[in-house]
């Protein structure tokens, strides 16, 4: 229960926050809500979509699953919505406690190089409730994410 | 009104101040100066309009790009000179808040270059081109890394490889590529991928080509997970300076449409063309003057020195054969078990295994699961089972297993070739010359190819033999092969296919006919290095008189054995010929190379028909280059 709050926290004070400043540093976890379902299953629908074939993007948008990185969707100047194209990559690497699903995406929440291994060892440790189920979306992954790391001593500094 | 004209002279005193506003007789000026001193003949400015000569168009010069919006003169296409004083007048008269769409904001190494040819000082891209710093913001001008995804097996389209660039920004050293970016050239095929339909519009020219650029984890997952093909990543010796060039012109080039030929000006052709227009005198595209194989890319670029550092990235389905091979045989029936049904992982006999083995069986029976689902969208029952066996791996300590790297593209052999042989056919001695215009057969040294594939493209053979009588013996127009060692998990089908010329000694004086033919069939590794094949194929031949045409089927039996680079192939075949009755064929070949681009082939075959048999043995001497 109490986690269920810490995390409904986090998604309230970063609505506001994005809503303050789109794209700016304030820019929170409540970014990365995104339209449509995006559990572990609908997740292989994009990559069904052949990348060289008709699909001449430059940069701005996101082939497969429609996503624009322009405006809001961002974290410290990259996108987020990054992370759910590579949800299905991360629950891997989480299982086994490395890889560069991992790494990525401690970089991209700015974890420290310090920091990383520990980061590793919390996401590999609590792997089942952060992927409790096959229905689970990209942005419940990240709301497991965000409770665990604030209740981490070390971890607390990247969601605070 | 009043408030929009100060806010005018503002904005035009804030350019001024960088940019003395250009006047109408400046303009004047510039051009006829550019007029005076042929500045259109300068080799940038045919580098940014991608001028090249050419016959159809009646300047004899003609821009590759097929694109009304990146010229600004009519005729700019055909006329470097009218497209050169064209953007002058556009480029140097004053804009100052122009939008993304404008070509201030596309055409920014055009300006550059304008600039800095009538010495004015060079001007920042207006901020009010955000779409363009958007773009360069993301993709990071740290470092560049020529990407190659290497061939697969049963796509012949693949088999050229292909390149891409990769670019990184300065936080990629301490994480991962993950965060980069990509940018490709790739023929807009639309929803078409059959590969038969792509290889022949490719080839002629049926398509447009556009540059992309996109998050390289795409990339990665397209290529690797997706498509099967290992990836090697080549770190380049360019400096950020040289980086901001290649992305700004990449910049101008976005969406814009260019002719596509797949054996020429592909993808990899224009990755060079960036590498040359970042690097004055680097000329890479020079060496490219009839076909821009990517391999051959990759070797160009390494011989110019440009290749810092090289990475090798196994594709899911080589990291599933190396860990699968590294389990021990008694163990290996447990992968297709737990990944079917990961219930079994709580078995007493599953679990009195060693922990180190469960954790490889369960991480390779995650990746089948992986592999096998790719293309289609996940079922709840598939996701379950893949949940599963997360939870499984999660609780057993996995250490990660290097996989070995195989031999590296550039150091493959060549991909022309040349042979001389000495043979003896029908009680008569013979000479032959070969040429073959690409690529590689599976009998060739394997190193830097995939083993067991191989595609031919034009393979010419002449003989003369000690009558003095001298023959066209052979032309193989097109020749694809696939055997495949990949039996243990995957159901991959091996086949071959060729079209040419040849003679059946046995059937009409041995004249030259026009030949179709294809097999297809299993293969499997019988043995270490040994990998066993039984084909089923049919074959259609055309001699010169229009009622001179056959219909064969036939069955062919042998094994392809790889000791170190020598390859030997040892194969029965049978013939059931339309006309006649059943030819049986046995031949043995060996390869044997001597170095990277030199080797000796030794031939031998016989072959019955009713009563009549023939024998023939053969020594070549190949080189490649």
């Amino acid at each position: 229960m109490k986690m269920k709050l810490i995390a409904a926290g986090m998604l309230a004070f970063s609505a506001t926050a994005m809503a303050d400043a789109p794209g700016g540093p304030n820019c929170g976890w409540g970014n990365m809500l995104l339209e449509g379902k995006t559990g572990l299953a609908n997740h292989m629908l994009a990559l069904t979509t052949n990348g060289t074939s008709g699909n001449a993007t430059f940069g701005m948008t996101f082939g497969s699953n429609g996503c624009s990185v322009e405006g809001p969707l961002t974290y410290g100047g990259d996108s987020l919505v990054w992370f759910d194209g590579v949800l299905d990559e991360y629950s891997t690497a989480v299982a086994m406690g490395h890889g560069e699903a991992l790494e990525a995406v401690a970089v991209m929440m700015g974890v420290q190089a310090t920091d990383r291994s520990h980061f590793n060892d919390v996401m590999h440790e609590n792997f089942t409730s952060l992927f409790p189920s096959t229905e689970v979306t990209s942005q419940e992954v990240l709301d497991n994410m965000v409770v665990l790391m604030s209740s981490d001593e070390k971890l607390q500094k990247y969601v605070g | 009104m009043r408030s929009q004209l100060i806010a005018l002279a503002l904005t035009s005193a804030y350019y001024c101040f960088f940019n003395p506003l250009a006047l109408a007789a400046d303009v004047t000026a510039w051009a006829s100066k550019a007029k005076q001193q042929n500045l259109h003949q300068e080799k940038v400015w045919q580098q940014l309009m991608h001028y090249l000569p050419s016959n159809r168009s009646p300047t004899g010069i003609e821009s590759q790009i097929d694109d009304d919006r990146y010229f600004l003169a009519a005729d700019g296409k055909t006329n470097p000179q009218a497209e050169l004083i064209a953007s002058i007048e556009v480029l140097l008269s004053p804009n100052t808040k122009p939008s993304n769409e404008s070509a201030h904001c596309r055409f920014v190494s055009r300006t550059d270059w304008l600039r800095e040819q009538f010495n004015l000082e060079p001007m920042p891209v207006p901020q009010s081109c955000s779409a363009y710093h958007d773009w360069r913001k993301i993709v990071g001008s740290h470092r560049m890394s020529l990407v190659f995804p290497a061939s697969y097996l049963n796509s012949p389209s693949s088999m050229f490889g292909h390149t891409l660039l990769r670019f990184d920004s300065e936080t990629t050293d301490e994480g991962s590529d993950w965060l980069s970016w990509s940018l490709n050239f790739a023929a807009d095929t639309g929803s078409e991928d059959f590969s038969a339909g792509y290889a022949f519009k490719g080839i002629a020219g049926g398509y447009i080509g556009k540059f992309n650029s996109i998050p390289y984890f795409k990339k990665l997952q397209e290529y690797g997970a997706i498509e099967n093909r290992d990836i090697w990543e080549y770190q380049l010796d360019f400096t950020p300076t040289e980086l901001d060039r290649l992305l700004d012109h990449a910049w101008e080039l976005r969406d814009i449409g260019f002719d596509y030929y797949f054996f020429r000006q592909n993808c990899s052709y224009r990755l060079l063309e960036l590498m040359d227009y970042a690097r004055p005198g680097l000329n890479l595209t020079e060496q490219f003057k009839l076909t821009t194989i990517p391999a051959d890319t990759v070797k160009a670029v390494a011989n110019a020195g440009l290749i810092n550092e090289r990475h090798y990235r196994p594709s899911l389905g080589t990291g599933i054969q190396a860990r699968y091979q590294t389990l021990p045989r008694s163990q290996r029936h447990w992968v297709e078990r737990i990944a079917n049904n990961p219930a079994t992982a709580q078995s007493d006999k599953f679990n009195a295994l060693d922990m180190n083995t469960r954790a490889q069986i369960a991480r390779v029976a995650n990746d089948v699961i992986t592999y096998r689902s790719r293309r289609a969208k996940r079922s709840p029952e598939v996701a379950k089972r893949r949940l599963a066996l997360l939870r499984i791996i999660s609780e057993l300590p996995v250490e990660e297993s290097e996989i070995a790297e195989p031999s590296a593209p550039e150091i493959a052999h060549d991909t022309r070739t040349i042979s001389i042989g000495l043979g003896r056919a029908d009680k008569l001695d013979y000479k032959q010359l070969g040429i073959r215009w690409s690529y590689h057969d599976f009998l060739d040294r394997s190193a830097g190819y995939l083993k067991g594939a191989g595609i031919v493209l034009g393979d010419l053979r002449v003989r003369r033999d000690e009558t003095g009588k001298t023959q066209l013996q052979g032309l193989e127009l097109v020749t694809l092969q696939s055997l495949s060692d990949r039996a243990l998990l995957f159901r991959a089908i091996s086949w071959n296919l060729s079209v040419g010329f040849a003679r059946n000694e046995h059937r009409l004086d041995g004249r030259l006919a026009g030949r179709v033919g294809g097999s297809i069939g299993k293969s499997t590794e019988i043995l270490p290095n040994t990998v066993g094949y039984a084909l089923l194929g049919a074959s259609a031949s055309q001699y010169s008189r229009f009622d001179e045409h056959f219909a064969d089927a036939q069955v062919q039996f042998g094994f392809l054995h790889h000791v170190k680079s020598a390859v030997t192939q040892f194969e029965l075949k049978l013939d059931s010929q339309q006309d006649e009755s059943l030819r049986k064929t046995a031949f043995i070949k060996h390869n044997l190379p001597l170095s990277r681009n030199q080797a000796l082939r030794l031939s031998y075959s016989w072959s019955k028909i009713r009563d009549d048999s023939t024998e023939q043995a053969q020594l070549d001497y190949r080189f490649y280059f």
